[in-house]
């Protein structure tokens, strides 16, 4: 029946499957945003380089190891390294980008919350940098930690950045093993959107108020994992209140839903976008706030902390301010560091990106880089009882 | 007696023990709770192979390898089994094998497979894949020019064409690239 | 009712729906076929496009692709021993087997049509589930779903072929290797080396990819020859047998799409699972489990059933509850926002022609699915013929792009390398594969929920009612054959038999 193959065969085959890939690729360019100045020149970054790329290692002289919440000007990103231009106002360098492939790493795979919006910036980022080409690219593991050590480590010529959970503040701090970036030292570009973030408890359960949770004898949280944002979060705020808590860890993406729904678990800490949707049908009750943002008829946590926990509230709240961070890596040139800063900031006032957005349920407030790097060093300087606080919550059973 | 002890199967077999006992040591360097489940996996493995071991040991390693030509006699039921078969035409005499010891024929495939990687590592898989595909083809397996040249083209157009521009998944570029080319 | 699953009908072959469906289903599939990128990729792909799309063509689109992504990828795991998805690794266990027999015609007809009815069985039980999906899903928690993955562990002995002792070695080694990660329950990594790459674990795919394809070729281009070498086999038939084998063995398919959908409609057990645990009923409960891994038609049409129905289920909670069964799920759930739609009981009384549109939707893509593979069986199964010396090169180069794309990352290639190496070397010392699968996807899982279960309610657990008749089935899958076997010894007292027996 069948008989020894000719080589014909094995070409039909390959061509049928390359033209199966081109149909797809040409519905996938359909799906640019409008006027792009796509590059007609090519994707792969092994190209002779009109430029000659700089002496790349990164600043270990950038002195920005000691943050001041109140610096007013560029936050400090010299570098001893020869300047294109060393005038005090430096000019965003757009030209560098023409031509080039720019990395926009996510410390997730693909599908996710970061993920998300990096694929929705990611053409408009484009369309600011004019010949250039963005890509993003998923480098997940460890916990968005080999994300980040990606951006941290690459080449430092402009070429690369990406997003990843602020939730790496806590980890740092906690001294995590693993950790090859120092996130003060990150070109900070963005922060995407503030999202405050919730507590819930069981609509059917007992308690309505943080005063009854801090009566009890135990209250069961239920988090991803120790260590992950859902676990800290709880065991921060049980250690800022006062209530007793026991993690029940495991409950991977949204199951802890369900595990309230069922009454396995007293409540759970996570955004407050995510936790509508079960507030709203009533299976949950929203006890309290955590952010600037307040809603009303919920108690914000600022209000419900003893006045000594300051230092912990305050790390809270950034965290729920810095939701959507973007990073450069530490070390590229001033210029270009400008010119990202710049074409994230017009994406993000781009009307078409902003009605995208808005239709995906991705909110988006704006926050400069300067403004970030300022949070994110602010959060990371904390004092030593502090500290070993966050280090017993990071790896607490 | 070397015999016994130095064939395939019951080295193989050793690893597996060795593989064990290395997990069970290394379970006691975490905590109560966390080398619970390693433990109760390992230490029965173990237990399993140590006496798998002996029966390898006592036999020679033949155990296995009897075992496993009658079961793919009884299931093939052509008294030929598809592993061992003599392959056809003129593919086995003609390939150009690498220089390696006749008591390990397969170290040269794995030597082709890890070049791979090697190459891909160095290079980045838009130059590798084409430069594998025609040094496997043409010089391992001593195709014709035609054909080589034809799937080296296919290998750089796939790795070009549906990852680089439909996928849109950057394929790693090599250090070459990264440290010398930005 | 009736009316609204006929105009969920009808709006299936309203054009455009209808070619955004077979579009969908194509993309779907070719993204399926290629290993390392699967239905996530996907769908995350196809989400741009929904935007201002009415919902009833996102659907088609979304859901014609999501539907066939196993399909697609169980031509890559019988061709090439290298699954395009997680679940398809079960498909090689014994589709690569029938393949190499020969059989391409007839594992292609067995697994597409297995789809298929999967599928097809997965979406009719979709709407059939919908009012009672509430309280199934509310009283499976982590006890159950620990004794669940249990009756999957033991199912592992089965597989041991005729030497039971290396069949529950590898299983147990399989189990060990899940364990390498960080632990949701105590934050230890284990296992790690210091190697961040090893903090998520080692994916299951590498390893499958690395045990079985690459093995394979290491062995291709160690003796020559093609994959399929035995000519002689083909007189047993092609695509129509194995169409037929499908509903021959029509009970056992019932068993696993259901085993599919519960486990879909259950999220906490990870939608990977499915095809493993079916494998895993499909040899426990088979009079011969010794034989797969070599080619047995109940071993390739269990997984691939399972696969396709989990998505039917997994569907029923992410509409019901918001909820999503799975990370593919999740996905969805961002382009039902886009589309304006809240998903949860008010999808019920608002929407309820949409929901019966995504049912038909899943269930006649599979059929499509199934037909494109089926009518491309023929020509695809010319290429087990291809001699090795290019096949070796061109699978290679396949399955390592594959490795890579799981995670872009080089670490991985090197995982993959070494289980090729120690496939190599189970395969020639006759330590079966299938059982290292299984003991990888299972472990950790049943580790954690143990963890959770203890934590939740301490060891009562095991007295919930489901966890308790769970438990008693996997005492009875055990336990008989033990039984037997004993009675078995001691009636063949004083005679020595040729045969061993298990």
């Amino acid at each position: 029946m069948l008989r020894q193959p000719r080589m014909w065969h094995l070409g039909i085959f390959l061509s049928a499957l390359l033209a199966l890939a081109l149909v797809a690729g040409c519905a996938g360019t359909a799906g640019q945003p409008s006027a792009p100045t796509k590059s007609t020149s090519e994707q792969q970054s092994a190209k002779p380089a009109q430029e000659k790329p700089e002496p790349t290692k990164p600043a270990q002289a950038t002195p920005s190891a000691k943050p001041t919440p109140a610096q007013a000007a560029q936050p400090a990103q010299e570098q001893p390294k020869a300047q294109p231009t060393a005038k005090p106002e430096v000019q965003a360098d757009v030209a560098f980008y023409n031509g080039k492939t720019v990395s926009f790493i996510v410390a997730t795979k693909p599908g996710g919350g970061y993920d998300a919006y990096a694929r929705l910036v990611a053409p408009y980022l484009q369309k600011y940098l004019p010949g250039s080409t963005v890509l993003v690219k998923n480098v997940e593991g460890a916990g968005h930690i080999i994300g980040a050590n990606t951006i941290y480590a690459a080449p430092a010529d402009g070429l690369t950045l990406g997003t990843f959970n602020k939730g790496l503040i806590v980890s740092q701090l906690a001294g995590m093993e693993g950790i090859k970036f120092d996130l003060a030292k990150f070109v900070w570009i963005a922060n995407a959107a503030t999202e405050p973030r919730a507590m819930v408890v069981t609509a059917k359960g007992p308690y309505k108020t943080v005063e009854d949770l801090i009566a009890a004898p135990e209250v069961k949280m239920g988090g991803a994992g120790v260590g992950s944002e859902s676990s800290n979060d709880a065991l921060m705020a049980a250690a800022i209140l006062g209530f007793k808590v026991k993690m029940i860890n495991g409950y991977a993406g949204q199951e802890a839903d369900l595990a309230m729904m069922r009454g396995e678990i007293d409540g759970q800490i996570g955004t407050y976008s995510s936790m509508k949707p079960l507030i709203e049908q009533g299976e949950a009750r929203a006890i309290l706030i955590i952010g600037k943002e307040d809603v009303a008829g919920v108690p914000n946590l600022r209000q419900k902390a003893p006045a000594e926990k300051k230092a912990l509230v305050d790390l809270m709240e950034s965290q729920a301010q810095l939701a959507r961070v973007i990073a450069a890596t530490p070390g590229i040139p001033e210029g270009r560091a400008k010119a990202l800063r710049d074409a994230v900031k017009k994406a993000f006032a781009d009307p078409e990106l902003l009605a995208k957005a808005q239709q995906a349920g991705l909110p988006i407030n704006y926050m400069s880089g300067e403004e970030t790097g300022d949070l994110v060093r602010a959060a990371l300087d904390q004092k030593p009882e502090v500290i070993q606080l966050i280090k017993d919550i990071v790896t607490k059973k | 007696m070397r015999a016994r002890l130095l064939n395939g199967p019951t080295l193989f077999a050793a690893f597996f023990v060795v593989l064990f006992a290395g997990a069970i040591i290394v379970a006691f360097t975490y905590n109560v709770r966390a080398r619970g489940a390693p433990l109760v996996i390992s230490i029965p493995g173990l237990v399993l192979m140590l006496g798998w071991l002996a029966t390898e040991i006592r036999t020679g390693g033949a155990a296995t390898l009897r075992r496993k030509h009658d079961r793919e006699v009884a299931i093939s039921g052509e008294g030929q089994d598809s592993v061992s078969a003599p392959a056809k035409g003129k593919e086995t005499s003609n390939i150009r094998k690498l220089p390696v010891p006749r008591a390990l024929p397969e170290l040269d495939p794995f030597l082709w497979v890890t070049g791979l990687l090697v190459l891909i590592w160095i290079l980045g898989f838009q130059i590798a894949m084409p430069l594998f595909m025609f040094l496997y083809v043409k010089v391992r397996s001593r195709e014709g020019w035609m054909l080589s040249i034809v799937l080296t083209v296919a290998a750089w157009a796939v790795a070009y064409f549906v990852f680089g521009h439909v996928l849109r998944i950057p394929l790693y570029e090599g250090i070459i690239a990264q440290q010398f080319l930005r | 009712m009736v009316e609204a699953s006929l105009q969920g009908l009808a709006a299936v072959f309203v054009w455009p729906n209808f070619g955004l469906m077979i579009l969908g289903a194509l993309i779907g599939m070719t993204v399926g076929f290629i290993p390392g990128i699967g239905g996530n990729f996907f769908l995350a792909m196809m989400i741009p496009f929904v935007f201002g799309m009415n919902p009833y063509a996102a659907f088609a689109l979304l859901l014609g692709g999501h539907a066939v992504v196993h399909t697609g990828g169980a031509i890559s795991a019988l061709l090439f021993n290298t699954p395009g998805t997680g679940p398809n690794a079960a498909t090689c266990f014994d589709g690569y087997p029938l393949v190499k027999k020969g059989q391409t015609g007839r594992a292609m007809g067995v697994a597409m049509t297995a789809s298929a009815v999967g599928g097809v069985f997965g979406a009719a039980v979709m709407i059939g589930v919908i009012p009672i999906v509430r309280p199934i899903v509310m009283a499976f928690g982590p006890p159950e779903f620990f004794m669940m993955i249990m009756v999957g562990i033991a199912c592992i002995a089965f597989l041991g072929g005729s030497t039971p002792v290396k069949g529950l070695a590898v299983g147990a080694l399989g189990l060990l290797l899940s364990m390498v990660g960080q632990d949701p329950s105590t934050g230890v990594v284990r296992y790690g080396f210091g190697l961040l790459d090893l903090w998520g674990g080692v994916n299951q795919v590498l390893v499958v990819i690395g045990l079985f394809a690459i093995s394979e070729m290491i062995n291709l281009a160690l003796k020559g020859g093609s994959i399929a070498d035995q000519m002689a086999a083909k007189v047993s038939g092609g695509l129509t047998t194995g169409m037929l084998d499908v509903f021959r063995h029509w009970w056992l398919n019932l068993r696993c799409a259901v085993i599919g959908v519960v486990i879909g409609l259950i999220p906490g057990l990870g939608g990977e699972a499915a095809g493993f645990l079916a494998y895993g009923h499909a040899v426990q409960s088979s009079k011969t489990p010794e034989k797969f891994g070599t080619g047995m038609i109940e071993g390739l049409l269990a997984p691939e059933s399972a696969h396709n129905s989990k998505e039917g289920g997994a569907l029923v909670t992410t509409v019901a509850f918001g909820v999503p069964g799975s990370s593919g799920m999740a996905i969805l759930l961002g382009a039902f926002l886009i589309l304006g739609i809240t998903p949860g009981p008010k999808m019920m009384t608002e929407h309820l022609p949409l929901v019966f549109n995504m049912a038909w939707t899943i269930a006649i893509a599979n059929i499509f699915g199934a037909a494109v593979g089926l009518a491309l069986a023929n020509q695809m199964a010319k290429l087990t013929y291809l001699r090795g010396s290019i096949l070796v090169p061109l699978v290679l180069l396949f399955a390592i792009l594959g490795g890579y794309g799981v995670r872009n990352s080089m670490f991985d290639l090197v995982i993959v390398l070494f289980f090729g190496v120690v496939g190599y070397y189970m395969k020639k010392y006759d330590y079966p594969p299938a059982p290292l699968i299984m003991g990888l996807v299972l472990g950790k899982m049943a580790e954690t929920n143990l963890n959770m279960a203890m934590d939740l309610y301490g060891v009562e657990f095991i007295f919930r009612p489901i966890t308790f008749v769970l438990l008693l089935v996997i005492l009875f899958i055990v336990g008989l054959p033990l039984v037997k076997a004993t009675r078995a010894a001691f009636g063949k007292r004083g005679v020595t038999s040729a045969g061993t027996t298990a």
